[in-house]
């Protein structure tokens, strides 16, 4: 059977509430990290590549491309692993809730304005913009299934 | 799925975090699931269960009527 939390039934009252206090303390604490140690990586290329940050022909040096991808993947992928620790099961099918519903967003609209964009009816696909709506869908998403 | 988490945890005179810590999950998660948005998984039910000396089923109503603890 599996165990009972960390304080027990016989725990003294207020046991159960420091607990959770430090947990949700911990996962602040990680957010605040990822968000510290990104900062970095967000200032150096908005100064070195703000006015043409956007356009797709303009190519940045290997090595800062290399750097940034590196450091994305540090944090990402560390600071998911480190959160997942953090979060229970309802925030953790929020989130499985939240991708399905970015992913079924994704797969929607990227047919459709490739079609569109074939029949020369809107400008070509921008990998940007459906990368920034899946994750404008998968943060609306989270806030509609955490407060309804 | 219905359950008697509220009472019992009023019985005990627990906050919700208080529960929560408890279970190890948050406070949100102890009321996603009194009111019924979250229906816990099997090792949670469990661990509601002991904690509450109980059996899953005095907890919780599965809704298929099957034996209610509601009168």
């Amino acid at each position: 059977m599996a165990k009972v939390g960390r304080a027990g039934v016989s725990e003294p009252a207020g046991s159960g509430e420091a607990l959770e206090r430090k947990r949700r303390r911990r996962k602040v604490a990680i957010m605040a990290l990822v968000f510290v140690l990104a900062f970095p990586a967000g200032f150096l290329v908005g100064f070195t590549e703000a006015e043409d940050l956007l356009v797709m022909e303009d190519r940045w040096p290997p090595a800062l491309a290399l750097g940034l991808s590196l450091a994305y993947l540090g944090l990402v992928v560390g600071g998911a692993i480190a959160l997942s620790r953090q979060v229970d099961e309802v925030e953790r099918t929020i989130k499985y809730k939240a991708a399905s519903a970015a992913a079924s967003a994704y797969v929607i609209v990227y047919p459709v304005w490739f079609l569109w964009w074939k029949g020369g009816f809107v400008a070509e696909p921008m990998h940007v913009a459906l990368y920034i709506g899946f994750l404008a869908v998968f943060l609306l998403a989270s806030l509609f299934y955490r407060f309804r | 799925m219905k359950n008697r988490l509220r009472v019992l945890r009023a019985e005990r005179g627990w906050s919700q975090a208080e529960l929560g810590g408890r279970l190890g999950v948050s406070r949100q998660a102890v009321n996603a699931i009194e009111t019924g948005k979250h229906d816990p998984s099997l090792p949670l039910a469990f661990k509601l269960a002991r904690l509450f000396g109980m059996g899953i089923e005095e907890i919780f109503e599965d809704g298929e009527g099957g034996e209610s603890w509601r009168v």
